[in-house]
């Protein structure tokens, strides 16, 4: 494809890029909310115990009763503020349907060439099977694949020219099927390896860290797990397996 | 808060894996009752046992090992009708509605205020005479008179869809789906999503 890439092509980048905002958007705000729940609950509480007893004694009423009430009011506000995300889009309202994964991840390395190309580095796709059928959600495994590759892309570009790749291989197994996303990149640090599928958890200097975190999060949802294997100075694979027939798929 | 600090069904029992959730409930609502708090479903389970005095219970839905769902499924095995409120996460209204059809009285969504908290122990602990008061030709009377729409509404509502999910299904705008609902609230006598799921439980029953 000399002259770039077709309009088609394009116009699905972009697809996939609007999907990827919209998800990544949704998953900050329900971490947050979810995150700050808990303790703002408590501190509520804790405020209101705080105003009860001091009520009941005049002279500390005096002292701090003012600033207790200003206390439980910012409480409030605040707890008012994380309840106007009042519908967050749900996080399990999935489309499964029979998937070929051998098509959609030719499809991902066919739109990520350009990418790849203008890092200097290859994206190949090596299939373990001629068809690798899948029932999932194939919009939110496009959206992972293309995270995936992306920081791969990232990851090569700390290495020296000749030597960037980016392999994406599939492995079909009796009740599930695995894919593999590797790079020729230095290696992740070992400081934070084990948060790294944390949202705002990031190895790379300008990252935000939500990636990796809406990655799991969305291949959790799709009862499948993921993981990674790095060695420094050799490179990253990150993988995922999803089963061929989620259970209870209309929960 | 009027209720009595000793006698029977005095005693509020907090379950919650949160250390900080737990121990502020306690506070709050030693202001009023009688505590009990447990980091685990199965030792509340076991003093639930060896008490008479228990007024309701309030319980997280996630917790490890047995989660708030599994501690309802147990108490109706039981035969035992101790109001439960259930704490969801914000905006989990399908686990919310599933809390309600396993038998739960209330939920309340984190984070929550107090007002919150104390609205719901104080309405979960007089639901007993509320639930005589639905009678089932009753529920169904007041179904007849819900409009076609309203009835697909309600129904995708008391399945745990949002506004914004049921508006997508029926393909209308989720403020229509707003009017629809407070419509079906007011027509079905309900005061509550929780009211609501377990009048239309009723119907079904």
């Amino acid at each position: 494809m000399a002259g770039g890439m077709s309009q088609e092509a394009a116009e699905k980048k972009a697809r996939l890029e609007r999907t990827l905002g919209v998800a990544s958007a949704t998953f900050l705000a329900s971490s947050l909310v979810h995150g700050l729940s808990q303790p703002l609950s408590a501190i509520n509480s804790w405020s209101a115990v705080c105003r009860m007893r001091a009520e009941r004694d005049k002279r500390i009423h005096e002292q701090i009763g003012e600033k207790i009430a200003l206390l439980a009011k910012e409480a409030e506000r605040a707890t008012a503020m994380l309840r106007s995300f009042k519908e967050l889009p749900p996080r399990t309202n999935h489309r499964f349907i029979s998937v070929d994964l051998t098509v959609l991840l030719s499809e991902m390395a066919r739109l990520l060439r350009e990418d790849a190309s203008e890092c200097g580095a290859t994206i190949r796709i090596e299939m373990d099977d001629e068809i690798c059928k899948v029932t999932t959600d194939p919009e939110l495994i496009e959206m992972v694949v293309y995270v995936l590759c992306r920081n791969s892309l990232d990851a090569v570009l700390l290495t020296p020219g000749p030597q960037r790749h980016v392999i994406v291989r599939t492995r079909t197994m009796q009740t599930s099927v695995g894919v593999f996303i590797s790079d020729t990149g230095p290696g992740i640090d070992e400081r934070v390896l084990t948060h790294l599928f944390e949202p705002l958890v990031t190895s790379k200097p300008y990252g935000v860290g939500i990636g990796l975190a809406l990655c799991r999060s969305t291949i959790e949802s799709l009862g499948g797990r993921i993981w990674l294997e790095t060695q420094s100075g050799e490179g990253t694979t990150f993988a995922f397996q999803l089963p061929c027939e989620p259970a209870n798929i209309s929960e | 808060m009027t209720a009595p600090k000793s006698g029977p069904n005095t005693t509020v029992f907090i379950v919650d894996d949160d250390d900080a959730i737990r121990r502020s409930l306690a506070d709050i609502l030693a202001e009023s009752f009688q505590v009990a708090t447990f980091a685990t479903a199965g030792a509340l389970l076991e003093s639930l046992e060896k008490s008479a005095t228990v007024r309701c219970i309030i319980a997280d839905v996630r917790m490890p090992e047995m989660n708030g769902l599994e501690l309802l499924e147990i108490l109706a095995r039981r035969g035992d009708d101790v109001p439960v409120v259930m704490i969801t996460g914000h905006g989990d209204i399908p686990m919310a509605v599933h809390a309600i059809k396993a038998g739960a009285t209330d939920f309340i969504e984190k984070p929550y205020s107090v007002e919150d908290i104390l609205n719901a122990v104080e309405a979960a602990t007089s639901t007993v005479e509320n639930e005589t008061d639905n009678h089932q030709d009753q529920v169904m009377q007041r179904l007849g008179t819900l409009t076609p729409r309203q009835r697909e509404t309600l129904d995708l509502i008391v399945q745990g869809h949002t506004n914004t999910s049921a508006a997508h299904c029926l393909g209308i705008s989720p403020r229509t789906v707003e009017v629809h609902r407070a419509k079906i609230m007011d027509k079905m006598g309900a005061r509550s999503l929780a009211d609501l799921v377990r009048i239309s439980m009723q119907a079904n029953r």
